[in-house]
């Protein structure tokens, strides 16, 4: 059993979340977001003087998403073991990709923005909107993605649970906390804006908290897994 | 030894999530309001002028009524359990009718009330106070309408002639939740339309 | 495995629907889809004077699309029954996430066309187009995800089958109707438009077809394997 590559894939997990906080922080300087109410001059003006950050950082986005499959794919895995059907298993590998397609997509329009310096301010706003839409934004695929690994840890029937049942009920609330990104279409300014505090920073922190909650449940459950194959 | 692997003789008895789970949701769910809450009262004591001015427009009509019928439909709620615990499941059944019927005259109270500040111009980015008027009663009228579906789960359970072992455990439960969404709305009101 | 889950998850299948039908109808007013060919001022009057309808349907939009992702997992669980290998599943499974992707960045790509009034009228109906294009547009994803079930459930050599044999020719059919989306960009007008009788109308009601009959299929074969998957 290639239990030692699930712990890898696992460890991924927590590289690809700082991977994703480098590229975010030092490098696109978008940690804060940038603000919707920003003056299109002033905004513009961010993309070209900081081009080849953003345009890096978003390769680290890219980059951080590519590995972030091989954590989630770990995840499943230990799913597939609570359930006699892989009903949550097959929604969070589904939901996995569906709620980190968009991170992608954002990061290839933050460098399009940053691409060409001569563009019209309008269409670097454009871009840039588009870009904090789609990355702040799914927050219901997220959401079910972490729905899926609560339901599959309650109902998990078995004797020795894969997951320790507190997991399932903390997922369910990270999910919560996750949901008001989903508003930030709505928002130029305040808490539920792109930038807020409960559309960003409350949702980050969930999101932050669930990955280093399920690698530990993770990496517990595959120890106790090569424990008794060894034995 | 894999899950699978050990078989039907290892599974525990399944058990109905009922009171562990419900009481754990609502924790959670007064968690993450109190996180709405204190960031309101953050937001507010920053700009304390144009939310006591915008709180003007709040209509304390509305707002009393609103609690009123939650209040009500509380009361029916709590009896209706009661019934339950003593065996009445069809006196059960009327008194979370009653219930129900109050949680649509909240539903319809907010439509009016809503509706008349939208007349008004007033919308959800009129200024910052209405971005959290707006959102903190629509994601509270989220909650009534999920605890309008619980009672109408519970109302359809009371029907049945055999409501089933677990019956008192769901009435519980969903009665509890529906204690939540009225809570929550008291501290809404307090909030909104009666500090200022 | 739990019954009840499964068949919560099967009806979400109708109830995405539902919720996609009532976002685009009443909320995004994109039931008909614009016309390709409606001039500029038109156009932008529309994003700019009803705002809210087209930011509040595309966050529906996103909640159907999340939502679905539960309900093809539960039919790639009963695929799975149908095949030794579970090869049309993982073909359906990656054809999924291919064709309703779109679905999440083309509600993002509306809501950045309506978020600031005052973009340029040339900028709005860029991004009209580019919405449109990525909703109706992603369509040879969605017949190969209609079609792969329609191949599991023909090739189920099962005594007792899980679907009946014309749901797998209905799925086939239906993923061939639903294809000419394909063709949109070459067209402003006429029945391969984005508006058109064929990559539009004949398509949305062969995906409706589908997903209803799969609808129905999953929750029989879910009652049906009711008694001997207790326990």
């Amino acid at each position: 059993m290639n239990y030692r590559s699930q712990l890898v894939a696992a460890w991924l997990g927590i590289a690809a979340t700082l991977i994703m906080f480098i590229g975010l922080w030092p490098l696109m300087h978008f940690l804060p977001p940038l603000k919707p109410g920003l003056g299109q001059a002033e905004l513009a003006a961010i993309y070209r003087g900081n081009a080849t950050g953003i345009i890096t950082g978003g390769i680290l986005q890219m980059l951080a998403c590519s590995i972030f499959m091989l954590y989630f794919s770990a995840l499943a895995l230990q799913l597939k073991r609570m359930e006699a059907a892989p009903l949550w298993t097959y929604t969070l590998l589904l939901t996995s990709v569906l709620g980190f397609v968009p991170v992608l997509v954002a990061e290839m329009l933050f460098s399009a923005a940053a691409y060409r310096p001569d563009r019209p301010d309008e269409i670097i706003q454009a871009f840039s909107d588009l870009g904090f839409f789609l990355f702040v934004g799914p927050a219901l695929p997220g959401a079910m993605q972490m729905l899926s690994v609560a339901f599959a840890v309650l109902g998990d029937r078995n004797a020795e649970p894969v997951f320790p049942r507190w997991v399932g009920y903390f997922s369910v609330w990270t999910a919560v906390l996750a949901l008001p990104g989903a508003v930030v279409t709505l928002f130029k300014a305040g808490p539920f804006a792109w930038n807020g505090v409960l559309a960003f920073w409350v949702a980050a922190i969930a999101f932050g908290l669930w990955i280093n909650v399920t690698f530990w449940a993770t990496r517990r459950a595959l120890l106790i897994q090569m424990k008794s194959s060894a034995a | 030894m894999d899950a699978e692997q050990q078989g039907a003789v290892k599974r525990r008895a399944g058990h109905v999530p009922g009171e562990e789970g419900v009481w754990v949701l609502i924790m959670g769910d007064m968690l993450v309001f109190s996180i709405f809450f204190a960031t309101y009262l953050i937001y507010r004591a920053q700009n304390v002028v144009l939310y006591t001015s915008s709180q003007l427009s709040m209509q304390r009509g509305f707002g009393l009524l609103n609690t009123v019928l939650l209040l009500t439909s509380s009361w029916f709620v709590a009896l209706a359990v009661s019934e339950a615990r003593a065996g009445g499941r069809e006196r059960a059944m009327r008194l979370l009718l009653g219930a129900f019927a109050c949680g649509i005259g909240f539903v319809v109270s907010k439509a009016f009330e809503w509706g008349g500040k939208i007349q008004a111009g007033i919308t959800l980015n009129s200024n910052e106070f209405y971005i959290f008027y707006y959102m903190l009663t629509g994601i509270h009228l989220l909650h009534v309408l999920i605890g309008l579906i619980v009672l109408g789960y519970l109302i359809a359970r009371s029907r049945r002639p055999d409501p089933g072992a677990s019956y008192v455990l769901v009435m519980e439960g969903g009665g509890a939740f529906w204690h939540l969404v009225d809570l929550l709305w008291i501290v809404l009101f307090a909030l909104l339309y009666l500090v200022r | 495995m739990n019954l009840r889950t499964q068949l919560v998850c099967a009806w979400l299948g109708p109830i995405g629907t539902v919720i996609l039908f009532f976002a685009m109808f009443f909320l995004m007013g994109i039931l008909p889809p614009f016309r390709p060919s409606l001039a500029q001022g038109e156009l932008v009057a529309i994003y700019r004077q009803h705002p809210i309808g087209m930011l509040t349907g595309g966050l529906l939009l996103m909640l159907a699309t999340s939502i679905y992702m539960a309900f093809f997992a539960l039919v790639a669980v009963q695929m799975k029954r149908m095949e030794k290998t579970p090869f049309w599943t993982y073909v359906f499974l990656t054809s999924s996430i291919l064709a309703f992707y779109s679905v999440i960045v083309a509600e993002m790509v509306f809501s950045a066309a309506a978020y600031r009034p005052e973009r340029s009228d040339m900028l709005i109906q860029a991004l009209s187009d580019l919405a449109f294009i990525l909703y109706v547009g992603t369509a040879l994803p969605g017949s190969v995800q209609m079609v792969a079930v329609g191949f599991a459930v023909l090739g189920d050599d099962r005594a007792d089958p899980v679907y009946p044999r014309w749901v797998g020719y209905l799925d086939i059919w239906a993923g061939i109707l639903a294809s000419p989306g394909t063709l949109i960009c070459l067209f402003k007008l006429g029945p391969f438009a984005w508006n058109g009788a064929l990559a539009f109308w004949v398509a949305a009601v062969a995906f409706g077809i589908w997903l209803n009959v799969n609808f129905w299929a999953a929750r029989r074969a879910i009652l049906r394997s009711a008694p001997a998957q207790r326990g």
